[in-house]
């Protein structure tokens, strides 16, 4: 009887054991950032579930919590970096430190677009603009998009190029372009952010 | 048998210990202490300015919450703290992160304003307050204040204290909370008294000196110093014979050196500054804990900065502390509040011209200044400073500073979301509330856990407990009204998939979608005309 007793004290540590670390490991992370319902519809092939997960892009996404964002229902549009594109940038620029975070968000949100555009939408956009096109990035800047050579080739504010190598990739949420090298926001994060001291308006 | 079992037991709960504890002790973590079970007594709460500090405890639980400037809760530990929904001043957190529990005030003017009140728990607080002012013979003048105040409000008032005496009903009803409460209240109590003590102190003397530097000026402006000697123009006899604006003016100027120092003393253990802690890089976390209470991260934002082999992490007072398992040195820091100006510092002059942005709509999210109802300054002067705009928000290089108008005391840094504002920082306290655009909100909802808060560029999730933000749920676009020009960066055609069967572009229509809508735009003018369809609803 006592011993049956102790089994079960030690049943019930083991399971208040067992609940606490659900709580907090695991991955230590937050579980069911999305809602079922956000789950439901962003569908079963999301762009994050999409992208290689051991990808450099993924793993600034990741550090920038960006990569929820991907995984819920969007629509976005994703120019995507190859690994070897990242690869060239200036070092630290996607390292995935929790310090560089800041960084990270800026760079991947000045990637994103809202709602899907095809490349076929972006050509016709520069046909329209008489050769090149403005795209608003979720990062409150934008790249411009130009025709080179047969490509799509996006340019930032800072004057990097990429050029679309595997585009219209899509997901349930959105749309993946891969592209060949790397866009960065402009140094001012708001398109028409003022200058230090100069009185902006109301 | 018997010992294996008993062996077996132990184990399991010496290993559920870690996980279960709070980071910062005192039986309540980030997460610990639950929601709506402690109803730990805020640990900190700044009283100088007499006003109405709507406290919200008790009632369904909530500890925390309202209060008015509250500077750091680490040292009243123990507070189960919770989720307090309720109503309440409009709260100037400086560092919940860091209180025993936290407590998470879910209110602030907006709130008040919009719901009439909240959940009443701040009215039962505000009974208690009165309470407490009454026990204290020293502050008579703040009670007079409030009784002038309160018989100002008439019905609203009464009504107050009826909830209050019905949220007191209730709390007798609820023994396990009120014993919880009290074990929290002795707790915080040997926690940190030595350090409330003095604040306790500062405090008082603040309260002095204010009323003091104001008796002295009515005394002043009675004496016919303002408007003519000898009487006072019509329509300012009651006001002293100075326009309200320049009384204001004039009582900040006799108390702002006090404010300031107090100020700055009050908040020193709660944040320091970027010089000083980077000066902890390269010392032992021995002499890094002399000066600076340090803690376990909050388990929300510990799996973003896992210890290692060669590493391991502390949070104390805005920083995250990087160390050295080899010697036990700081090897680096991580300021977990962003911005180059932190709380209790002052902006620049030139910042304080420097208007935020209606770029994302962050002009009106963030208004150039409004009237903080709890904030210490706001009861200065007449009409006690209901009417008077004394917080600014201002920004510089995508970071919004809200600051004191006065003296330009930052109050909370809030990065935007493109300034690199995410995952591990803390929403502001003063927009705590739920505020998901309608089209998001069946998808973004607060739970037990979590919770999810709009701001200008995405919406966020954060922990409720700790108030950190753990993910960016969606990102947000500008948004487009109707009968505005399509904004530039809108020429390519966007619609979804499901949708481009019925939404495609003709020589007479262009279709765009945007943050959950899809839109109609004229080609000829570029305005958009009309919203078609929703996404999300």
């Amino acid at each position: 009887m006592r011993i049956r007793a102790l089994a079960l004290a030690g049943a019930a540590a083991a399971m208040l054991s067992v609940g606490a670390c659900n709580k907090d490991n695991g991955g230590n992370g937050p579980k069911d950032v999305q809602s079922k319902e956000a789950q439901k519809a962003a569908g079963t092939k999301t762009i994050a579930a999409g992208l290689p997960a051991n990808g450099k892009f993924m793993a600034a996404a990741k550090t920038a919590g960006l990569d929820q964002t991907l995984a819920g229902p969007g629509p976005y549009t994703v120019f995507v970096p190859t690994d070897d594109a990242i690869g060239k940038a200036p070092q630290g620029t996607f390292d995935a430190a929790p310090g560089n975070r800041a960084q990270l968000t800026g760079i991947i949100t000045n990637m994103v677009l809202p709602g899907t555009v095809l490349v076929a939408d972006i050509d016709k956009a520069i046909d329209a603009g008489k050769g090149k096109a403005q795209l608003a990035t979720m990062g409150g800047s934008t790249v411009t998009a130009t025709k080179e050579g047969g490509n799509t080739v996006l340019t930032d504010s800072a004057g990097h190029k990429a050029a679309i190598v595997k585009g219209d990739e899509q997901f349930t949420n959105g749309v993946v372009h891969e592209i060949d090298g790397f866009l960065m926001p402009s140094k001012q994060p708001a398109a028409n952010a003022p200058a230090v001291g100069k009185k902006a308006g109301k | 048998m018997t010992r294996v079992f008993l062996a077996a037991g132990v184990a399991a709960l010496a290993i559920s210990a870690p996980a279960a504890a709070g980071p910062h002790g005192g039986g309540g973590g980030p997460n610990g202490g639950g929601h709506g079970k402690g109803g730990g007594a805020p640990a900190y709460v700044n009283q100088s300015g007499g006003g109405e500090h709507a406290h919200a405890q008790g009632g369904r639980g909530g500890g925390g919450g309202g209060g008015a400037f509250r500077m750091q809760s680490f040292n009243g530990g123990g507070g189960g703290g919770g989720h307090g929904h309720g109503g309440g001043g409009n709260a100037v957190r400086m560092q919940a992160f860091n209180g025993g529990g936290g407590g998470h005030g879910h209110g602030g003017d907006f709130q008040m304003q919009a719901r009439g009140g909240g959940h009443g728990n701040a009215h039962a607080m505000r009974a208690q307050q009165q309470q407490r002012q009454q026990a204290r013979g020293n502050v008579a003048r703040t009670q007079e204040r409030i009784a002038v105040r309160e018989q100002g409000h008439g019905n609203r008032a009464q009504a107050q204290n009826r909830m209050a005496f019905r949220q007191q009903d209730q709390n007798h009803a609820q023994g396990l909370n009120r014993q919880q409460q009290r074990a929290n209240e002795q707790a915080q109590r040997t926690h940190g008294n030595g350090m409330n003590q003095n604040r306790f102190a500062q405090q008082q003397q603040v309260v002095v000196n204010r009323v003091n530097g104001r008796a002295a000026i009515v005394a002043e402006n009675a004496r016919g110093i303002g408007y003519g000697v000898g009487g006072c123009p019509p329509g300012l006899s009651g006001k002293g014979c100075m326009p309200p604006g320049q009384t204001l003016k004039a009582l900040r100027s006799a108390n702002a050196d006090v404010f300031r120092a107090s100020s700055i003393g009050l908040l020193s253990p709660g944040i320091i500054g970027p010089v000083q802690a980077a000066g902890f890089v390269g010392t032992p976390l021995a002499t890094v804990g002399n000066y600076v209470p340090l803690a376990a991260l909050p388990s929300s934002v510990s799996y973003l900065y896992p210890d290692t082999s060669d590493y391991y992490y502390r949070y104390g007072d805005g920083y995250l502390y990087q160390v050295n398992r080899g010697d036990n040195l700081v090897a680096s820091l991580f300021p977990l509040l962003a911005g180059g100006y932190l709380p209790g510092t002052y902006l620049p002059q030139p910042y304080m011209a420097s208007y935020v942005p209606d770029y994302y709509g962050l002009s009106s999210f963030y208004p150039a200044s409004y009237g903080a109802y709890g904030y210490p300054y706001a009861n200065y002067g007449y009409n006690g400073g209901y009417n008077y705009n004394n917080i600014c928000s201002r920004y510089a290089y995508g970071v919004v500073y809200q600051v004191d108008c006065y003296t330009g005391m930052v109050i909370n840094v809030i990065p935007t979301y493109a300034g690199g504002y995410g995952v591990g920082q803390m929403i502001p306290s003063a927009y705590s509330y739920y505020n998901v655009p309608m089209q998001y909100r069946d998808l973004y909802y607060p739970t037990a856990d979590y919770s999810y808060w709009y701001a200008p560029g995405a919406i966020y999730q954060y922990d409720t407990g700790s108030s950190l933000i753990t993910s960016v749920a969606a990102l947000m676009s500008p948004g487009f009204a109707v009968g505005q020009p399509l904004p530039v960066g809108y020429g390519a055609y966007n619609v979804p998939y499901a949708y481009r069967a019925t939404y495609y572009d003709t020589p007479n229509a262009w279709y765009r979608y945007n943050n959950g809508y899809i839109y109609q735009v004229d080609p000829a003018t570029q305005l958009v005309t009309a919203v078609v369809a929703s996404l999300l609803t």
